[in-house]
């Protein structure tokens, strides 16, 4: 396998695991026959193509439709909050004095992105968004280099998320969306302006740099998600398909969920930072993509609310940890969620929840203690303390692995090891039929050489066993017992060469309808032939022989390869 | 029906294709103008395949690569058939009209100048 194609095979995985077993061959082929020769990397267009096909396969049509039409509504909107939150962070809080970052070229960047959709031809509308991001993402390490200060990476995300939007979006293709746009952006940032001056004197926000300020264009964003939301209610009530504006709301939620609004107190200079940022910003990202997830039907929302609710009391325990240590008020408070989060892996459900429940209640006494730790925190620790309340009951996931009591994880990476194993026999079955110039790279692809030549079976510890079994039969052909007389029961289920080859009369391996290992199919092991009398007994495989040699390839006899 | 899709079936009507020639037969028929990537060919080939519109016929492997015939089913024909004489019957009916129109002198002259 060369270089391009394990690009290729690389990018698949954006396609469900299923569905490339099935198809992966076949497209690669595709992709393989479509490169210019001597290409080596796949192109950056193919590669969107590739990555926004497997997305769409795993949402399923009717999602995927609802997810373009959202995005389609969001983008508009992500380009006006991008360019207003821009225009405002550089007017107000990077005119502050002692502030000098780089981050004013990224907000000129945004506000010139504004400018060109609004100002350029539909084609063309979309590139300055293109080179905003660009800027945005070179300014990080550009002010690293220099020793300059940066913006926040929460703002830096945040614009480039809104800037993905966007450029995902469809271009302007009317005046009245063009002049939306601008106002929609000279609205945003009027509006944070006026909820600043309203809230704040001067002297106090510009002694913190961001702080205040992010939190108001948060609440902006967030009044723009809202607004989005309640734009639906009208297609509802007209009974016109509301889901798009759903997923408008989401793909607007994420970015938005990261920018504020915080909870915190607004920070002094010299006063330490606000607490669980880092768990706010994860827990809006969780609820942002559960809710999507449900959105799509996808099946596997309680694993996935299993597993959110493990990560969010792992965040619990670890700011309870931080606010013990700097000594906020009731260390008991803080000790119950260690110890749920410690007991987390070897208790039930019910056990789970009790004890989360228990670090919720110590955690709501402390609230009503007086002097007690900043409301932030505390009601981090609420949220976070909620997510694994609704998981549902029975899950077995926990960060740290090997605790399970269901012993889920183990069973996950069976699955794991059996579709990569399926995976890479269906490959080598594309290749076997190939013909000779081929077969070799199939073979050698991902490590599957040795296996590739017998072992059926996806099963763990299964090459060894088939191998130690043929090499058993070698030794001495005529053993009894080498089949179903106990010798190896797994290796005579998987029937494996030696079992399915076996002539004795009415020994078929129990499960004989299981396909023989391919080998066996055309010669029997180590390349000896099969006896005449016996026809090849995949008929499938006799079919692909046909079209080969329609092809004019070969199905070649496997050469005994060592250690196989 | 889109146009890549109605490109698709119709470079689907003369005989089954591959993938990269479908691909190929496309960008001909739209004279380079649509330029079908893998990712949304086989979507769309899936949904075709879905309704019943194509099928896949054989299978060949070529340097190692598997390649899939897809063919036109008759239901695929059928809706081919219907959509292409949608779309006649439009290019008909415009063009009679433009056959009716009066041109007026001021758009003849800028047509002129232009």
């Amino acid at each position: 396998m060369d270089g391009l194609e394990r690009r290729y095979r690389q990018l698949l995985v954006a396609y469900p695991a299923g569905y490339r077993q099935r198809r992966a061959d076949e497209i690669v082929g595709t992709l393989l026959d479509a490169a210019a020769p001597g290409q080596r990397r796949p192109s950056l267009a193919d590669a969107a193509d590739l990555v926004a096909g497997g997305l769409r396969q795993r949402l399923g049509p009717g999602a995927a439709a609802d997810l373009a039409a959202g995005r389609a509504l969001a983008g508009p909107v992500a380009l006006a909050l991008a360019a207003g939150l821009s225009g405002f962070l550089w007017l107000t809080v990077e005119g502050a004095p002692g502030h000098v970052t780089l981050a004013p070229a990224a907000f000129a960047a945004w506000l010139l992105a504004l400018a060109g959709w609004v100002a350029l031809p539909g084609r063309y509308a979309r590139w300055p968004v293109a080179v905003a991001m660009a800027v945005t993402v070179l300014v990080l390490p550009v002010a690293v280099l220099a020793g300059a200060g940066r913006p926040p990476l929460w703002v830096v995300l945040g614009l480039l998320a809104f800037g993905a939007l966007a450029v995902a979006g469809p271009p302007p293709d009317s005046a009245t969306a063009r002049a939306a746009v601008l106002t929609g952006a000279l609205a945003t940032a009027a509006l944070s302006k006026a909820l600043l001056t309203a809230q704040l004197p001067v002297t106090r926000w510009s002694t913190a740099y961001y702080h205040p300020a992010i939190a108001l264009s948060g609440l902006i964003v967030t009044g723009a998600v809202v607004g989005l939301a309640a734009a639906a209610v009208p297609a509802l009530l007209r009974g016109r398909p509301v889901r798009p504006w759903l997923w408008a709301v989401l793909l607007l939620a994420l970015p938005g969920g990261w920018l504020g609004p915080r909870t915190g107190p607004v920070a002094v200079a010299g006063t330490r930072p606000g607490f669980g940022r880092l768990a706010e910003v994860l827990l809006a990202t969780c609820v942002v993509l559960a809710a999507m997830a449900a959105l799509t039907g996808v099946r596997a929302v309680a694993g996935g609310l299993d597993r959110a609710g493990a990560m969010a009391l792992g965040c619990a325990a670890g700011l309870a940890g931080s606010l013990w240590w700097m000594g906020q008020g009731r260390p008991w408070a803080y000790a119950a969620w260690l110890g749920a989060a410690l007991a987390y892996p070897v208790l039930r459900a019910l056990g789970r929840r009790l004890a989360v429940a228990a670090a919720l209640g110590l955690t709501a006494t402390v609230a009503l203690a007086p002097a007690g730790p900043p409301w932030s925190a505390l009601v981090t620790l609420a949220l976070l303390g909620t997510v694994p309340l609704l998981a549902p009951a029975g899950g077995a996931w926990y960060p740290l692995g090997g605790g399970g009591d269901h012993g889920g994880g183990r069973r996950g990476r069976g699955r794991l090891r059996q579709r990569l194993a399926a995976d890479r026999m269906a490959r080598v079955r594309a290749h076997r039929r190939a013909g000779p110039d081929t077969r070799d790279r199939a073979v050698r692809g991902r490590g599957g050489g040795r296996r590739a030549g017998g072992a059926q079976s996806p099963v763990r510890g299964g090459g060894h066993v088939a191998r130690r079994y043929r090499l058993d039969r070698r030794a001495d052909p005529a053993a009894p017992g080498c089949l179903g007389s106990g010798a190896d029961p797994r290796a005579a289920r998987r029937g494996t060469p030696g079992g399915a080859r076996r002539p004795g009369p009415g020994r078929r391996p129990p499960g004989a309808g299981h396909r023989p290992a391919r080998r066996t199919a055309r010669t029997g092991p180590r390349g000896v032939p099969r006896p005449a009398d016996r026809p090849a007994p995949d008929r499938r495989h006799a079919g692909a022989g046909r079209a080969a040699r329609r092809t004019g390839t070969r199905c070649p006899r496997p050469a005994a390869r060592p250690g196989g | 029906m889109q146009e890549p899709t109605f490109l698709i079936l119709t470079a689907l009507a003369g005989e089954p294709l591959h993938g990269y020639g479908v691909i190929q037969e496309v960008s001909r028929l739209s004279s380079g103008r649509v330029v079908l990537r893998p990712g949304t060919l086989y979507g769309a080939l899936d949904r075709l395949s879905e309704q019943g519109l194509v099928a896949a016929e054989r299978e060949e492997i070529v340097d190692g690569r598997l390649r899939r015939y897809y063919r036109l089913t008759e239901e695929g024909a059928g809706v081919l058939h219907a959509e292409a004489q949608r779309l006649a019957d439009n290019a008909a009916e415009a063009r009679r009209r433009l056959g009716t129109r009066k041109a007026p002198r001021r758009a003849t002259r800028q047509a002129h100048a232009g």
